[in-house]
């Protein structure tokens, strides 16, 4: 990459982290997800209500504290679906040469797992949430690292829940 | 809010009961393996409604390597204890669960045999400063938001229970209700009270809910109540 990247090649350097970024959480490699994030990562998830018209945080963590989630997952009782984000970069703000804001329209989709002997459910897609990430990346050492993403949900139906990230 | 596949009766009763907390990794470690859980005591009250007694939950155990994933509830609830943990269930489907800072009150509506729309609501006190707000929302959806450890956990249980229970099922029905241990916490008293006050309103016993008009195994939809005795 040249000292200053053109427009096309940032947004290619972002779309690539972004992209193995999803392809590694939908594969539930959190930890690899994470070698793709700064020390500093602070994550959040947030959704507008407007029954209380109030901004909800239902999930805040450093990178520490997500590195503790992503270890105690296997204590959990999870329902096994497995999930695929389906991620567009729409837009990339060049704040400075090594710091940039991006929005990425977001639909996670859920495939159901069997529940004992009833197979209802086993293999059927459905939309699990939609939303945007709202992203901010830093040039480190050369690697464009995720600082701080917060993950606005539309959708605020979420059946039974999820203990992983979005 | 949330839709669930799952009769309404087993949102109640896991609201109910506390011997599913072997189910949340975060209750074991917070409450069930410290000292005061196996002293709680359920008091019953006519028509169905039960409480359950405090205890101190240490919240900071639930963590990993030194990163402590919830933190102390050190604001106050008035009548409450510093981290005290205090349940109210009003038949037939009203539960106020107060965890330290954070009051939580389900409502649900039955929409058929197998669906229950389930509304979760938080609350803190008019009082609060927006510092304590957040802090009690925090507190609140650690354990009971869409991404909590523990409200996933009972989704999914009463789901499951519910396809288990369905009628040609080979999960079997290896039903716990109505375990009988001197009101202590793995006490059912709270679903036999509830299951009481459901018979007598009906005119029908929980354990026969058809009467003589008892279905065949294989058109029969509800998911019924067995294996205890009404009071």
């Amino acid at each position: 990459m040249s000292q200053t990247p053109s427009r096309a090649e940032l947004r290619a350097a972002i779309e690539d982290v972004l992209y193995t970024g999803c392809l590694l959480l939908d594969a539930q490699q959190f930890h690899g997800w994470l070698e793709h994030t700064s020390s500093d990562l602070q994550y959040r998830i947030t959704a507008h209500s407007p029954e209380i018209r109030k901004q909800m945080t239902w999930l805040e963590h450093d990178r520490q504290g997500l590195f503790a989630l992503f270890e105690l997952l296997p204590k959990h009782h999870v329902n096994h679906a497995q999930w695929q984000r389906h991620a567009s970069l729409y837009q990339v703000v060049a704040d400075s040469p090594s710091e940039v804001r991006t929005v990425t329209s977001l639909v996670v989709h859920h495939t159901l797992l069997d529940v004992g002997d009833v197979h209802e459910d086993a293999g059927a897609t459905k939309v699990f949430a939609v939303g945007r990430y709202h992203d901010k990346y830093r040039l480190d050492s050369g690697r464009w690292l995720l600082a701080d993403r917060t993950v606005h949900l539309e959708t605020r139906q979420l059946g039974i829940g999820t203990h992983m990230i979005v | 809010m949330s839709i669930v596949r799952t009769n309404y009766k087993l949102w109640h009763d896991t609201n109910s009961e506390f011997y599913h907390d072997y189910m949340h990794h975060f209750n074991r470690v917070t409450s069930m393996q410290q000292p005061g859980y196996y002293d709680r005591r359920y008091d019953a009250y006519p028509g169905g409604h039960v409480t359950i007694s405090s205890m101190v939950v240490q919240y900071t155990a639930y963590e990993h390597k030194d990163t402590v994933l919830a933190e102390d509830r050190d604001i106050p609830f008035p009548g409450l204890e510093q981290n005290g943990w205090k349940l109210l269930d009003l038949f037939p489907g009203i539960a106020i669960n107060l965890r330290g800072s954070a009051l939580r009150v389900d409502t649900m509506t039955p929409l058929a045999a197998d669906k229950v729309l389930i509304e979760f609501r938080g609350f803190g006190l008019k009082s609060d400063t927006p510092a304590q707000r957040e802090k009690r929302v925090r507190d609140h959806n650690t354990i009971w938001g869409p991404f909590g450890r523990n409200l996933p956990e009972d989704l999914l249980g009463v789901v499951n229970q519910g396809l288990a229970m369905r009628p040609g099922s080979r999960e079997h029905l290896n039903l716990l209700h109505g375990r009988e241990e001197g009101r202590s916490i793995h006490d059912e008293l709270g679903v036999r009270k509830y299951y009481a006050e459901w018979s007598r309103r009906m005119g029908r016993e929980a354990r026969a809910p058809y009467g003589d008009n008892e279905p065949r195994a294989s058109v029969r939809k509800l998911p019924i109540a067995v294996g205890f005795e009404a009071e």
